[in-house]
């Protein structure tokens, strides 16, 4: 009986131990999520960004820590005034992508983060971008969706898209309203895997939808 | 044993747990000037330790890390700083420097003397919609655009870019690399004509009013350097409805290939019947035309093209000519034109590129000429290489060569003769950047012309610098020829006389200051002059037919030019300015004189405003060319005589709509609403008692189109 006992607790020890630094991952990606959702600046965004990036540089097998780092970027560009930083922005927030990309290919999610950067790309000069722009969105928004019909995100960027789009392109309220209106309901039943799969999205469509008058 | 066991464990694991000791890293980020930068990245390399700076560029952490390790920085458009340190619990002190990124702010741009057009890049002048949508010219045409640009002149009469006081065959028209022989539909007299490329079919184009790359050659003025699309977008089928004729396509594209199949059959009969022509058409020109445009992806940076058109068109019209024998000529053009064109880009590794093109021309006219049969024939055949290798960050090394065959026939009824000649080129080109602030361009290139015996050797050189965040200054000279034209030379050989010519030739320098806010506002002022040696005098005496190298000239000129998409909201324009002071003495002028297609001041207006709420972008082109000059056998003095000034005001309107849920575009223009009579020039009788002016082939001109696009949006 105290051999089992010891037996047990040595067990536990060595699982601790073991689990140490998947609790350490957890911890730190939980801490800078809860500060990603209350970054509104620029000087907050670098800073959330960078720990994202220093995780995802010491967790060279997971997809999730430069996803963030790039999903900060994406949003940092909105807030950068020159065509030539924002492009820079994203640049940046392209590498990181492509770096969460060769961890997991075949990832909605991921594909979706690459259908907001070319939304966000086209959105630094949509008079001579538009054209091309918009049609490599919708190609990753079409990707996004068919590897999971469930994620909300690929329509929230496709009504986005088309909102912003003139009415003879295909865009316009009338094209958009229906896509935002799909998009809230994905999003009232969509549940992420666990608290650290990627959960935005929800709000702004709902803001987007009372604004527009869908 | 279990309880050993267990210890055994315990303690192979403790022993790689750390000891939690703590090591403070501070210190302070900045770039090459000693500025803080504030956001950066600061960690212990692939651990989870670190900071971002502070506003000040400090920052400080601490880290459990023991031993060796690497310190890691990175800030965004900056070079990732690593540094090896040793962590023993003591504070670390460091302070780095970052050095940044080439990019398009804070590099210079080799640019004297060229305006690029381009839809990737955005430190340029226009892309392919302000193209597509200048008013004037002619709807959607790129030389006609091109045109509203300084440097180019503004010539009624004929087609072709009239650039800083050469002719129009001093300019030539590229694609991917390779010499287009027939840009332009063919000729007739007194009647401009249309480009034969669509600017849709490019991404990029370069027009280099001088000072040009070794790359290019035969061009003693200007090269426009087209760049083909790569593969298409999307699948889609198009519909165009135009006042001048109908067309249809359909583009197919799968994962890795495009393919595109159009045509278009043009008539200006019913446009003609509509509003009031000049000239005196017995039959509207009339044309059919098919073109392929093949893409295929070789690999994950490589690309194969393949362009192919044909087009047969036909006109007949009297032309009236008091200068000639018969003031009345009947004359009927059917042209027959080829054009394939291939072209292979390959990324060796990512610091050698290859490019490797080829293309037929095939260009034959047959005109009826007062019950008389003409013909003329033009084939061109001609191969390139382009090498180019990376050096460093910015600097590189191109190099590569070309390879010409060119056939000329022409005749007369029975009589025919013909012309042959074969032209080899190389060049070596290579772009140093002493600093991202002074970079230079130094090529020389070599021909060889196998119809006039010769070779020549042409040293061509720029400097840019850059003078501020949005400003530079360039410098160029170079060397440039030219091989004689066609027609001298088959006079020569038809006369039994030797046809060894020398190279025309020009030098060229020019001085340029540049203040551009990509995408906003463009400043630009260049100032130039031009030497002309061994241009090709003639008599045009057949009897006793003299043709040589005598002919000499200068060009010098200032030009302005100015774009704003800023100050007002949805609203685009640019102003060009340019003067020019040219002679020359060449063909048969007995003296130095300025040649008829030059004229001193040219100011070109363009305005586009969009209207969001209609859709629709509006826009006016407004020309103003001083008076040229032409020949009055009544004054003594030779080209003595100056025309009017030209005016012309052009209007266009263009409707974004959906036609049965099918992207659709509606666009109407009219050129030169005011209906202004403009003269280029008169002709007088051989007695010079009466003249006949030249003027435009209409007074006005109206184009209306639909274009819709069906395919999945």
């Amino acid at each position: 009986m105290k051999k089992l006992t010891l037996l047990l607790i040595c067990i536990c020890t060595v699982f601790t131990l073991q689990a140490d630094n998947g609790d350490k991952y957890e911890k730190a990606m939980k801490a800078n999520l809860s500060k990603l959702k209350t970054a509104k600046t620029k000087a907050e965004l670098v800073a959330v960004a960078n720990q994202f990036e220093r995780i995802g540089n010491a967790e060279n097998n997971k997809w999730l820590p430069n996803y963030y780092a790039a999903y900060c970027y994406i949003k940092m560009a909105r807030l950068e005034k020159e065509a030539t930083s924002k492009d820079q922005v994203l640049d940046k927030a392209a590498a990181l992508l492509e770096k969460a990309n060769k961890i997991d290919s075949k990832n909605s999610e991921l594909v979706t983060l690459g259908a907001y950067l070319t939304l966000t790309r086209l959105s630094v000069d949509p008079m001579a971008r538009g054209r091309e722009y918009s049609g490599r969105t919708f190609a990753k928004i079409g990707k996004a969706k068919a590897l999971n019909p469930e994620n909300p995100r690929p329509y929230f960027i496709e009504a986005i898209l088309k909102m912003n789009m003139p009415p003879a392109f295909g865009g316009g309220k009338e094209a958009a309203c229906p896509v935002f209106k799909k998009a809230a309901k994905k999003f009232e039943t969509f549940k992420p895997g666990n608290e650290l799969m990627p959960d935005w999205g929800k709000e702004t469509n709902t803001a987007i939808m009372k604004q527009g008058g869908c | 044993m279990t309880y050993l066991k267990c210890i055994i464990i315990l303690l192979l694991w403790t022993a790689t747990i750390p000891l939690q000791a703590q090591t403070l890293i501070s210190g302070m980020v900045t770039d090459e000037k000693g500025e803080a930068l504030a956001g950066a990245n600061v960690s212990v390399k692939n651990t989870y330790d670190g900071t971002s700076t502070n506003i000040d560029g400090q920052f400080q952490f601490s880290t459990t890390q023991q031993g060796e390790a690497v310190l890691v920085v990175a800030y965004i458009s900056f070079k990732t700083f690593e540094q090896k340190i040793t962590l023993l619990g003591k504070p670390v002190q460091i302070n780095v420097r970052l050095k940044e990124e080439a990019n398009e702010l804070n590099t210079v741009v080799i640019t004297a003397g060229a305006f690029e057009a381009s839809d990737e890049k955005r430190v340029v002048v226009l892309n392919s919609i302000d193209i597509a949508t200048t008013a004037g010219g002619g709807a959607g045409d790129l030389v006609g655009a091109l045109q509203t640009l300084p440097g180019a002149q503004t010539v009624g009469e004929t087609e072709g870019l009239f650039v800083r006081g050469g002719a129009a065959n001093e300019t030539k028209t590229l694609i991917d690399g390779l010499v287009v022989q027939n840009p332009f539909y063919s000729s007739v007299p007194d009647v401009p004509q249309r480009g034969r490329f669509s600017p849709f079919l490019f991404k990029g184009t370069v027009f280099s009013t001088g000072g040009y790359s070794a790359q290019y050659g035969q061009a003693l003025s200007s090269v426009l350097v087209l760049n083909s699309q790569d593969l298409a977008e999307k699948t889609q089928t198009n519909i165009d409805l135009m006042t001048v004729g109908v067309g249809a396509g359909h583009t197919q594209r799968w994962k890795n290939t495009s393919l595109s199949l159009n045509t278009r059959y043009t008539n200006l009969e019913p446009v003609f019947q509509l509003i009031p022509q000049n000239a005196d058409w017995k039959r509207a020109p009339e044309s059919v035309e098919g073109s392929l445009i093949f893409r295929q992806k070789t690999s994950k940076t490589g690309i194969f093209k393949l362009y192919s058109t044909y087009n047969q068109s036909n006109l007949a019209m009297n032309y009236q000519d008091i200068s000639l024998e018969n003031t009345t000529n009947a004359l009927d053009l059917t042209n027959d034109n080829t054009y394939i064109n291939t072209s292979w880009k390959e990324a060796l590794n990512d610091r050698w590129f290859v490019q490797v093109g080829g293309s037929y021309s095939h260009d034959h006219d047959l005109i009826l000429l007062n019950g008389n049969r003409i013909f003329q024939q033009e084939r061109l055949q001609q191969g390139r290489i382009t090498v180019q290798h990376l050096l460093g960050e910015n600097s590189g090394l191109t190099f590569g060569g070309e390879v010409q065959r060119f056939n000329f026939d022409d005749g007369l009824n029975q009589l025919s003769r013909g012309l042959e000649e074969n032209y080899l080129a190389g060049f070596v080109e290579a772009d140093v950047f002493f600093t991202r602030k002074l970079a230079g361009r130094f090529g020389v290139r070599m021909e060889k012309s196998e119809v006039i015996g010769q070779q020549n050797f042409a040293p061509r050189l720029s400097l840019a610098y850059k003078t501020g965040k949005y400003s530079q200054v360039s410098a160029a000279y170079g060397q440039f020829f030219q091989t004689p034209q066609t027609n001298d030379l088959i006079q020569l050989k038809t006369a039994r006389l030797p046809t060894d010519l020398q190279f025309e030739q020009s030098v060229h320098y020019l001085l340029n200051y540049q203040w551009m806010v990509p995408g906003k506002r463009t400043f630009r002022i260049e100032g130039y002059y031009k030497q002309y040696d061994d241009l090709i005098k003639n008599n045009q005496d057949f009897a006793q037919l003299e043709v040589n190298n005598n002919g000499y000239g200068f060009a010098r000129g200032i030009e302005l030019f100015w774009r704003d998409k800023q100050t007002f909201k949805n609203v685009d324009y640019w102003v060009s300015y340019s003067f020019l002071d040219t002679e020359r003495e060449f063909q048969n002028f007995p003296t130095l004189a300025r040649p008829g297609f030059a004229a001193h001041h040219t100011l070109s207006m363009v305005y586009k405003q969009y209207f969001s709420g209609i859709h629709s972008y509006v826009g006016f082109t407004y020309t103003f060319s001083s008076g040229r000059a032409y020949f009055n056998p009544n004054n003594p003095e030779f080209h003595g005589d100056t025309t009017p000034a030209y005016h012309n005001l052009s209007l266009t309107y263009t409707y974004i709509t959906s036609l049965f849920d099918n992207f659709t575009i509606l666009f109407a223009s009219i050129n030169n609403v005011l209906g202004v009579q403009n003269v280029f020039g008169y002709r007088y009788a051989p007695d010079g008692t009466q003249r006949q002016a030249v003027g435009q082939a209409a007074d006005r001109g109206v184009f209306i189109g639909m274009f819709v696009s069906i395919g999945k949006r």
